[in-house]
């Protein structure tokens, strides 16, 4: 090693230099070596180096952008639920819904009739496909309209006794709601008249209507009770 | 002079071209290449440095156990330091500064330098040359052995450093904490008592 240097100034001498390359071939035994490279080895984890280091900042970046743009998405998708069923729901409840028989096939029209709403529902783009289920929440959603009927029934029951007193028809507020009056107060204010109205509309070929009429006058003019 | 320029020109082209046809890889590179998690750029640095660097602490122990012990534990320290190791010198600088502090530490805790010596004399020397130059050569082996362990641990630092660890007087001045002019000094009374040591007639010896 020493013949490298080129420096002049350094009192080196040659033979003692060669004397003692004679003499030094002394070397650590093998379990040194084995020690000291396993040492090295665990030592030596696994990181980062440079060339790769830009990847954990732009994994971050990645990450964090990819949650903004679902948050983003979330938040800008519309609530159609309650809207679209209030709005369904008049067409879709028959009128006559205030006796419990009405109430009850109500109940068993109520997923048919609620198709509709949940096929225009199904038209809006901003509904994700997973949490998209029209038969369970429209269904839901008329049971509980079904079952605040039934409540809004047991009130009247309950008031039921004084209205009959009074002489007032037996006309439930959720009836009244729901209905639509196809024959004006003037009409319906004597039962001949409102009779004359049904069998106009009748003519007019709007069915559904006279009998809604129809039912209403029967609930208002109730027949008189045979012996 | 004319004629002489382009041999002396071809000489210095050699010993400029030669260290690059060689491809090894510095020692910075391979410990930073180490410090990256490179284990074999560590296994080439040992395997370069290991010899040199156990005859060196073999020499200034005096004892095979304890320069064990001291060589593991420079060696540690490397590894420890390689998340640390800045480029700014070579290489070797570092490992002989590492090794000549483990070293007086290691003085410190067993204050036992200079008690014994068990380094055995290599008593086979290698075969082929004649009865008459084997016993020279072991004559002058053990005389040499006998001076180096005579000289002043100071001395025998620097020469030692000199001859293994191939380095200069300045960075031996770095090592030993020394100026530069007192490293030369100590190198140089090395080298002509060991030279006294090689010419003595052997009865002396």
């Amino acid at each position: 090693m020493s013949d490298k240097r080129i420096n002049s100034d350094e009192p080196g001498d040659p033979r003692v230099s060669a004397a003692y390359r004679e003499m030094a071939d002394e070397r650590p035994p093998e379990h040194l070596d084995h020690v000291i490279l396993n040492a090295a080895r665990s030592a030596a984890k696994p990181r980062w180096n440079k060339a790769v280091a830009w990847l954990r900042p732009a994994a971050w970046v990645a990450t964090i952008g990819v949650c903004l743009a679902i948050v983003i998405e979330i938040s800008l998708l519309p609530d159609p639920e309650p809207a679209d069923f209030d709005r369904a729901v008049p067409a879709a409840v028959p009128p006559a819904a205030t006796s419990p028989a009405a109430v009850d096939r109500l109940e068993k029209a109520a997923p048919r009739d609620a198709e509709p709403a949940a096929a225009k529902s199904v038209q809006k783009p901003a509904r994700l496909p997973s949490e998209y289920s029209p038969g369970r929440s429209d269904e839901a959603e008329v049971s509980n309209r079904v079952r605040e009927l039934r409540q809004q029934e047991a009130l009247q029951e309950d008031t039921a006794p004084s209205t009959l007193l009074r002489g007032a028809p037996a006309t439930s507020l959720a009836e009244e709601a729901v209905t639509e009056r196809y024959c004006d107060e003037t009409a319906t204010a004597d039962p001949n008249t409102w009779l004359e109205c049904i069998l106009e509309l009748e003519r007019q070929g709007l069915h559904e209507a006279a009998r809604l009429e129809r039912e209403r006058l029967a609930l208002t003019f109730p027949p008189p009770e045979l012996p | 002079m004319l004629g002489l320029a382009p041999r002396a020109l071809s000489q210095s082209a050699c010993l400029a071209y030669a260290p690059g046809m060689e491809h090894k890889p510095e020692d910075s590179a391979l410990m930073l290449r180490y410090r990256d998690g490179d284990v074999a750029a560590f296994e080439t640095l040992y395997r370069r440095h290991k010899d040199a660097l156990f005859r060196y602490l073999l020499r200034l122990c005096r004892q095979r156990a304890a320069a064990e012990d001291v060589f593991q534990e420079v060696w540690g320290k490397i590894i420890k330091s390689r998340d640390n190791y800045r480029p700014t010198a070579k290489f070797t600088t570092f490992l002989y500064h590492v090794a000549h502090n483990c070293f007086i530490d290691h003085i410190r805790r067993n204050k036992r330098h200079g008690d014994t010596a068990d380094i055995e004399p290599d008593s086979q020397p290698a075969g082929g040359d004649c009865p008459e130059m084997l016993v020279e050569k072991s004559l002058a082996r053990r005389k040499l052995d006998v001076a180096l362990r005579s000289l002043p641990d100071e001395q025998r630092d620097v020469f030692l450093l000199y001859e293994e660890a191939g380095l200069g007087l300045d960075e031996i001045a770095a090592i030993t904490d020394c100026k530069r002019e007192t490293a030369k000094s100590r190198l140089r009374y090395a080298v002509r008592k060991l030279r006294e040591a090689l010419d003595e007639p052997p009865e002396k010896a």
